[in-house]
């Protein structure tokens, strides 16, 4: 039957399943791209892919870097700056838009408009009008997230009921404590789940920047090693990108839980 | 009725939606300390009429009074249950009860720049919320931390109503407050609305004016309009505007206002004493067949009788 219930073991059970099966499948391709040549790298063994995250986590005797911690700090900074100014931005855009309609007038029809642009397809744009310095990462990101992040927020200010809003003014609120009291609280679950859902998106565009034009970072050593098809270096930098993505997702899901323990995402008001 | 004592008055009222004539030519007045129900078929207005008094909508023509007061918008003055979205979900019962003491006493430069005497604060408006959910039956520690989607309506709506009576506002209004119910639970917040006639002869007797609140409550049903008010409103569209010069209905009017009896909470209301009341209601406001002249139901306020035609 849709939407039948299942326990909680056999939704870790079929989840597990489904992950080793992925890791069963990529075995016996490795196995048997092995049998033809015994030195492939496209579809590494597990002692290959072994070998390349020592030599991602060791000090690189020609670069003098540990690759994995360099292209961390650098590619971890520019999310950091990128996604923050731009959830930051969103954040008060979104809310003005939501809460005021001049201001929704003014901006969300550009905004709209910039959202169905394909990110990736400016950032050659935006690289020639603002260089290759942190600024054009900042801008990459932003460019994807800012106008989809902005016009969410604005649609969960939209859900908080209009009773609730009058009858915030019948208690004695100000505009200040409308918006700071009510509206930011009861829009803060979605915001977060909002942001959770743009965190991926987000490193997309960075990750194609960093393809672009950078001399360190995750996407700079994807290219680099990508070209020499040596995957036993590529693999474990999509690995730890998949982890980092995991690990903030779950951070925010579970910010939202213990921030906001009355959400029904479900239902709506009281 | 002297002036003084009026609370709430509308005067010449009417209201459009753009082509769509709703109220025509209202004319109503309220005494202070007074329970007022506003009846009528579906769609005939009254919560119109409500949102006229709470500021949310503003009248075509005509002005509304509260207190003297033209009205102009929200004011702290004037509470509102709603039948729904009555209770803000991120706030604990407790703390949906102390929000307005919070908003009414503070601003945010204090709560951020005073946090000791916020704190003191706080915690005195906690103590009065406490106090006041205990009145209506929800004093319960479990229950003072529950949020608003783990309780039942019937507990929901108690906790709106503390929420507009700690406010300690000059009008209380209900918009169908137990419209969506069921019988027992209706019955149940019945008695509380009614203890409110209890605690405003309280206050009157004690001369405490500030904690006489005036109550107008829109419901469609008769009887229970009757049991709690002490004056009984009919709105209806159901008047003979033809007779009047009209080609279309300009809009529903006032056709009915009679004091009704007035019950104690403690009291198991004897629904027979008011049968002839409601059959009259019926006739008045309901009965689309039945379309009178709108003043022959008017009692307690004589100068409602509709302008010349296109007065509005």
């Amino acid at each position: 039957m849709i939407r039948a219930p299942i326990s909680d073991r056999q939704r870790i059970a079929l989840g597990v399943a489904a992950v080793a099966a992925i890791l069963v499948a990529y075995t016996v391709v490795a196995h048997v791209r092995h049998l033809d040549n015994a030195a492939d790298r496209i579809v590494p063994t597990w002692t290959q892919l072994w070998a390349g995250i020592v030599r991602i986590t060791t000090l690189d005797p020609d670069d003098h870097v540990r690759y994995i911690v360099a292209d961390s700090s650098a590619t971890g900074l520019r999310f950091l700056l990128g996604f923050g100014i731009s959830v930051i931005a969103s954040f008060v855009i979104g809310v003005a838009m939501g809460c005021f309609r001049r201001v929704r007038a003014l901006l969300l029809p550009a905004l709209s408009a910039l959202a169905r642009i394909p990110p990736t397809a400016v950032t050659a744009v935006i690289m020639a009008m603002v260089g290759t310095g942190m600024t054009f990462f900042q801008f990459a990101i932003a460019f994807g997230v800012f106008p989809i992040l902005a016009e969410s927020i604005c649609l969960a200010v939209d859900d908080v009921p209009d009773e609730l809003i009058q009858k915030s003014y019948t208690l004695g609120a100000s505009q200040g404590e409308v918006i700071g009291n009510v509206i930011v609280p009861q829009i803060l679950p979605k915001v977060l789940d909002a942001i959770r859902l743009q965190i991926g998106p987000a490193l997309v565009y960075l990750i194609s920047a960093e393809l672009l034009a950078a001399d360190m970072g995750f996407g700079y050593r994807i290219r680099r090693f990508g070209r020499l098809a040596q995957m036993d270096i590529v693999f474990p930098y999509l690995a730890a990108l998949a982890v980092f993505g995991l690990v903030v997702t779950a951070a925010f899901a579970w910010i939202r839980v213990k921030r906001c323990p009355w959400y029904q995402p479900t239902k709506e008001g009281a | 009725m002297t002036e003084r004592s009026i609370m709430v008055s509308m005067q010449h009222v009417h209201k459009r939606f753009g082509p769509k004539h709703v109220l025509f030519d209202v004319n109503l007045r309220f005494e202070r300390g007074g329970f007022v129900s506003l009846v009528g078929p579906s769609g005939c207005g009254k919560s119109t009429l409500l949102y006229m008094i709470l500021g949310t909508l503003k009248p075509t023509a005509g002005v509304v009074l509260v207190g003297g007061a033209l009205v102009q918008g929200l004011s702290r003055n004037r509470g509102i249950v709603y039948q729904h979205y009555s209770l803000f979900p991120h706030l604990t019962v407790l703390e949906n009860v102390a929000f307005g003491r919070m908003l009414d006493a503070t601003s945010i430069p204090f709560r951020v720049l005073r946090p000791f005497a916020w704190r003191a604060l706080r915690k005195r408006h906690l103590d009065e919320a406490r106090d006041l959910l205990t009145h209506v039956g929800l004093g319960d520690p479990q229950t003072l931390q529950c949020y608003p989607h783990q309780l039942s309506g019937g507990m929901r709506q108690r906790v709106a109503i503390a929420q507009a009576m700690i406010m300690k506002p000059s009008v209380l209004l209900l918009d169908e407050p137990f419209g969506a119910l069921d019988q027992a639970t209706r019955e149940s917040l019945q008695r509380m609305i009614l203890q409110l006639h209890a605690d405003n002869e309280r206050a009157r007797a004690e001369g405490r004016q500030d904690d006489i609140v005036t109550v107008v409550l829109v419901t469609h049903e008769i009887d229970e309009a009757i049991l709690l008010a002490d004056k009984v409103v009919g709105v209806s569209q159901y008047w003979n505007w033809r007779e009047q010069g009209y080609d279309r209905c300009p809009g529903a009017t006032v056709v009915y206002s009679k004091p009704a009896p007035i019950f104690k909470p403690d009291h198991e209301a004897q629904h027979s004493a008011f049968v002839e009341q409601r059959q009259e209601i019926i006739r008045a406001a309901m009965d689309e067949t039945v379309l009178q002249p709108p003043e022959m139901y008017r009692t307690f306020w004589k100068g409602d009788a509709p302008t010349a035609r296109g007065a509005a």
